[in-house]
């Protein structure tokens, strides 16, 4: 119990370090859903924002450069989705699959040419942590929540933003009404092709920030496979938060927590077997969505594609 | 039925589109029939002769390009599990190559074979036998059973290719084989790598307390940790030692919670690192916690430089692959005999230390180094003691 | 009645399906083939290398066949799921927990011969039923969408892997299981192991299944229309456990069959890895025709065999051979999609038209 009282505060921190690339990948997705587009290809998106965002800030030593254009490139990928899905209506699960193959691959090619031309290249730029004064001083909570980098906070701020949009804004609630009916929608009007166009350049760029922070605050390297199953953690996070803000902030940090708590059990008990440590995450997953899922629907227009001529 | 999932009624009816959308579902039995065996047919004969339309135009010129290359020249290729620029692992083994390249100007390299799946590594180990490439090197024991098909297969057709797996114990690893006669292997006395790093720990560490994260639980995994723990233990019997061996190879940030949890609960101010991405993210962490009172000692490649602020020295290991060269040169290679590399034939050394090791410690750690070399440092017995208790 | 009814259209569009896949592999492959010029290589003596290291010679041709085999089981696995409208993506987790049940009862009892193999057999496909069935359960009494919870499944199969083969069965202290014995392995038949065979068989007969009995109508109702099956008096609930069952239970067999089947008959890292969603992909390509699943498997068993030659002879990266995979999956996927579209198909429709108008003023 001692052990666990002084491994608390490096698990709050592992669990707000944790939770921020989920968190923004899931607050994209929570927009792709609301207009009713299942993107499963988040795993994909951030793998390419990490690998775009990585490259660039290395070679333009800039890194919010990177972020940007890790977002960017993220939107890219995504509009190969957001083409399939919505101009085509191809199926959503699987066009997601391809960009989870796809997109994974790109990154490692472009990570071939780009470190196998110059070893130096393999470490990359890293962020700064900002310690808010007085407030970082906190006992167990300070460090994790108030010294963070400009990228975390951002995320943190970004959810009553993306709140506030879809409770107080038109654009917000035709957002939801694209995802609910899109019928009804385009009939009050709403250009439904657009709205989910929209949808997916934001949830390609979030998803994307997602990746990016996880080389650019994270870790300061590129390798294959570093998402490590965070995009589809994001998609349960956005049935456990229930396609709100504020909810997927709640399953993230609850993620990010079940995280930290698993390296502390294998920090403190070595000799244990520590796969089962490791599955504890994946299991809280699906314990919490047992107890907390989703009997209320989410968007009901969700994953189906939107044909326009069929009335 | 499904009113909570993501899907609703519609998952049906978007995965039949065209078939089910537009008729009543269960009217149109024979139409879904047909259409689908003759897909069926289309789809696999199209598919496969696609594939050879697009490449039979070729398949004349292609043995110029890959066939032999001159009686006197040797080639070598490796396969390895991760990819050149892990900054670990398989950079070592990459890094050992081109040395022992340029040392050996017969030789020429071919591209490696890098993110080998297991489920390929033998048809990759394959393509090289088809090349009768002279020497295949597999960067790691998964390799050993892996191919042993493909080693008593190529023993037969392909008497010039040779095999050689690192980190691998032909007695144990390769009992099932059939044949060793083409198979050589690389085995490190990693008892001296350990001892290596736990000199520098011990003497470094001021807290007495040091940790080692491993990517995997391999038997070669425990030895370097219990010579690293017994070593520093020689310099100072109250240090304490943190461990885990199955963090992988990739995920950094584990490295970098993992290192964080120990810097709090136990106050661990050197790290000793055998996980390649892993290290990275424990070096974050020994970065964020004072880079002047936290060190990391790297391995297996030297990086010790300024852009590593926590690195204060390296443990090197070569994979002697020079010498499986001249074997093959003199024709002296193969029967599944190990290739051992120590501290005398240069298979294993301390690299550079940066400025944050003081001069004095410095000088005491090469005679520690020493020490080691003759075998007069620590016991068999220190480290297999350690060993048991893990 | 039914072939009456086939317009001129509908005769149009299936030509389309047929084309669609065979012109999204030709596609990807000249978009591969144009990066690898970039690379300054030759593309075309890379695809040669990829025909002659997959297709070469009949012990090249066994090889991709083995490569191939657990992507069969996958597939099925997921055509099977879908044709009830079920999205299972747990295939690897199935498949694995189907190896790691296989070993169990092997190293377990110690079996040995014939009746180590059956009995792995059947173990192997119980489990991976039983590790389908969770999600169905979880599906049908808490409504949870079941492409995140087999997802969250894979995980926990694949460190429970770990356990077993670092733990419960390590050979000697090594990250693998011991091998199986020699008795209890799977027999070759021309360099290739039976599990080809079962794998083959099982296509056709999950396709005799699905649209020649009543239970497989039933299956494809309740997935063309849950609450019309309802109303109709189909048991829905049950026929999708029964879809995550059988799909389950068809990836832990193919688990069992990679196990003991092929070298290096051992649980190792990377066992099963990829197979689940590579099993996903195929489902789609073959538009969830069981029979259509075999071919497009045995196309990917293909890309990795020969993908595999093609990098090492003309050297370039291996993230090469996963674009063209990826490229293939979007092509059909979006082509197939393409094709079914109004716009298009009117388009084509009215060029068929046309066609018949002109052949008629010519008569």
């Amino acid at each position: 119990m001692d052990g666990f009282i002084t491994a608390l505060p490096t698990i709050f921190k592992a669990m707000t370090m944790g939770a921020v690339p989920i968190l923004l990948a899931a607050l994209g997705e929570v927009f792709s859903e609301r207009a009713g587009l299942v993107n499963i290809g988040l795993e994909g998106i951030m793998a390419v924002g990490a690998f775009v965002g990585f490259a660039v800030a290395k070679m333009s030593g800039n890194i919010w450069l990177g972020v940007l254009v890790g977002m960017l490139a993220g939107v890219l990928v995504n509009m190969i989705y957001a083409f399939c899905t919505v101009t085509l209506c191809a199926d959503q699960v699987v066009t997601g699959m391809a960009i989870n193959v796809l997109a994974p691959a790109i990154a490692l090619f472009g990570y071939n040419l780009f470190v196998g031309s110059n070893p130096a290249n393999a470490t990359g730029e890293q962020m700064a942590s900002l310690a808010i004064p007085g407030l970082s001083q906190i006992p167990f909570l300070g460090d994790a929540l108030f010294n963070q980098t400009l990228l975390a906070y951002l995320a943190f701020i970004l959810v009553p933003v993306v709140r506030y949009f879809f409770h107080h804004f038109r654009v917000g609630l035709s957002f939801r009404s694209v995802g609910e009916n899109p019928h009804a929608a385009e009939t009050l009007g709403i250009n439904v092709v657009r709205t989910k166009y929209v949808a997916c350049i934001v949830c390609g760029a979030l998803a994307a920030a997602g990746g990016a922070f996880l080389t650019l605050c994270y870790t300061p390297i590129y390798t294959d496979g570093i998402v490590m199953g965070r995009g589809f953690i994001a998609l349960a996070t956005v049935i456990f938060g229930r396609w709100t803000a504020v909810g997927v902030l709640a399953a993230s940090l609850l993620f990010g927590f079940f995280d930290g708590l698993n390296v502390a059990l294998q920090a403190q008990f070595q000799a244990a077997p520590v796969m089962f440590f490791k599955m504890i995450p994946y299991i809280f997953t699906i314990v919490a969505l047992i107890f907390f899922g989703s009997k209320h629907a989410g968007p009901k227009a969700n994953g189906q594609p939107y044909f326009r001529e069929q009335r | 039925m499904c009113e909570g999932s993501w899907f609703g009624k519609g998952e049906g009816e978007a995965l039949l589109q065209g078939k089910g959308r537009k008729g009543v579902f269960m009217s149109n039995e024979n139409k879904t029939v047909m259409v689908s065996r003759r897909q069926a047919l289309g789809l696999g004969f199209g598919g496969v002769g696609a594939l050879m339309l697009s490449a039979c135009g070729g398949s004349g010129s292609s043995d110029s390009g890959s066939g032999d290359s001159g009686s006197e020249g040797y080639k070598v290729a490796m396969i390895m599990s991760g990819t050149i620029t892990d900054g670990g692992w398989d950079q070592g083994h990459y890094e050992s190559l081109k040395r022992a390249l340029e040392s050996h100007d017969k030789w020429t390299l071919l591209e490696p074979k890098e993110n080998t799946a297991d489920a390929d590594a033998a048809t990759a180990a394959q393509s090289y036998v088809d090349q009768d490439v002279d020497l295949i090197i597999g960067n790691g024991n998964q390799f050993a059973s892996d191919w042993m098909e493909v080693v008593s297969d190529a023993a037969a057709s392909h008497p010039k290719v040779h095999f050689l797996v690192t980190n691998t114990d032909p007695t144990t690893e390769m009992a099932d084989y059939e044949t060793l006669a083409p198979v050589e292997t690389v085995l490190p006395d990693f008892k001296q790598t350990g001892a290596l790093a736990g000199v520098v720990a011990g003497l470094m560490t001021k807290t007495k307390s040091i940790g080692f994260i491993g990517g995997m639980k391999l038997p070669s995994t425990l030895t370097k940790y219990s010579a690293f723990l017994a070593a520093a233990q020689k310099i100072d019997p109250s240090i304490k030692g943190q461990y885990n061996f199955e963090a992988g190879f990739t995920d950094a940030s584990l490295g970098t919670k993992l290192t964080e949890q120990w810097i709090n609960s136990e106050n661990v101010d050197v790290m000793w690192g055998d996980a390649s991405a892993v290290d990275n993210g424990s070096r974050k962490a020994l970065e964020s916690a004072g880079a002047d009172t936290h060190f990391d000692i790297a391995q297996p490649i030297d990086i010790a430089g300024d852009d590593q602020p926590t690195v204060i020295t390296s443990t090197v290991t070569d994979w002697m692959i020079g010498q499986a060269m001249d074997e093959i040169e003199a024709g002296s290679f193969g029967d599944g005999k190990a290739i051992i590399g120590n501290m005398d034939n240069g298979g294993i050394s301390l690299g550079k230390f940066s400025d944050k090791v003081p001069q004095d410690v410095q000088d005491k750690i090469k005679e520690y180094v020493d020490q080691i070399k003759s075998g007069d440092f620590i016991s068999d017995d220190d480290v297999d003691q350690i060993k048991k208790s893990l | 009645m039914a072939k009456k009814e086939l317009s001129a259209e509908e005769r149009s569009e299936k030509r389309l399906m047929i084309l669609t896949p065979i012109v999204s592999v030709l596609l990807a492959l000249i978009v591969g083939a144009i990066i690898i010029a970039v690379l300054g290589k030759d593309p075309i003596q890379g695809y040669a290398a990829m025909l002659r290291g997959s297709l070469g010679d009949p012990a090249k041709i066994a090889k991709t066949l083995e490569r191939a085999c657990p992507l069969v089981f996958t597939g099925l696995c997921a055509v099977f799921a879908y044709k009830c409208g079920v999205f299972n993506l747990g295939g690897e987790g199935q498949f694995i927990m189907g190896g790691c049940a296989t070993a169990t009862v092997m190293f377990g009892l110690g079996l040995q011969g014939p009746v180590g193999l059956a009995l792995g057999l059947i173990v192997g496909m119980v489990v991976g039923g039983i590790w389908g069935l969770l999600p169905g359960i979880m599906k049908i009494t808490r409504g949870l969408n079941e492409m995140i919870t087999t997802i969250m499944l894979n995980y926990v199969a694949l460190y429970f892997m770990e356990y077993v083969f670092k733990n419960l069965y390590s050979d000697s202290g090594l990250p693998k299981t011991l091998a199986i014995p020699q008795s209890a392995r799977l027999p070759q038949i021309a360099n290739a192991h039976v599990g080809v065979l079962v794998a083959i068989l099982l296509g056709v007969f999950i396709w005799y299944l699905i649209f020649r009995t009543s239970f497989g109508f039933k299956i494809r109702a309740v997935g063309m229309n849950p609450v019309a099956s309802k109303v109709n008096g189909f048991p829905v609930k049950r026929l999708v456990l029964l879809a995550f069952i059988i799909s389950g239970a068809i990836a832990g067999l193919g688990g069992a069959i990679e196990l003991l089947g092929r070298t290096p008959f051992r649980l190792a890292d990377g066992f099963g890895s990829g197979f689940g969603f590579d099993g996903v992909a195929i489902a789609l390509i073959a538009q969830l025709n069981p029979i259509a699943a075999i071919f497009v498997a045995l196309l990917f068993g293909v890309l990795s065999t020969g993908g595999t030659m093609m990098q090492s002879v003309i050297g370039v990266p291996t993230a090469i051979v996963e674009i063209v995979r990826g490229l293939i999956i979007i092509f059909a996927v979006a082509g197939m999609a393409a094709v079914k579209l109004p716009k298009i198909r009117a388009f084509f429709a009215a060029r068929q038209n046309a066609k018949v108008k002109k052949a008629e003023v010519n008569a």
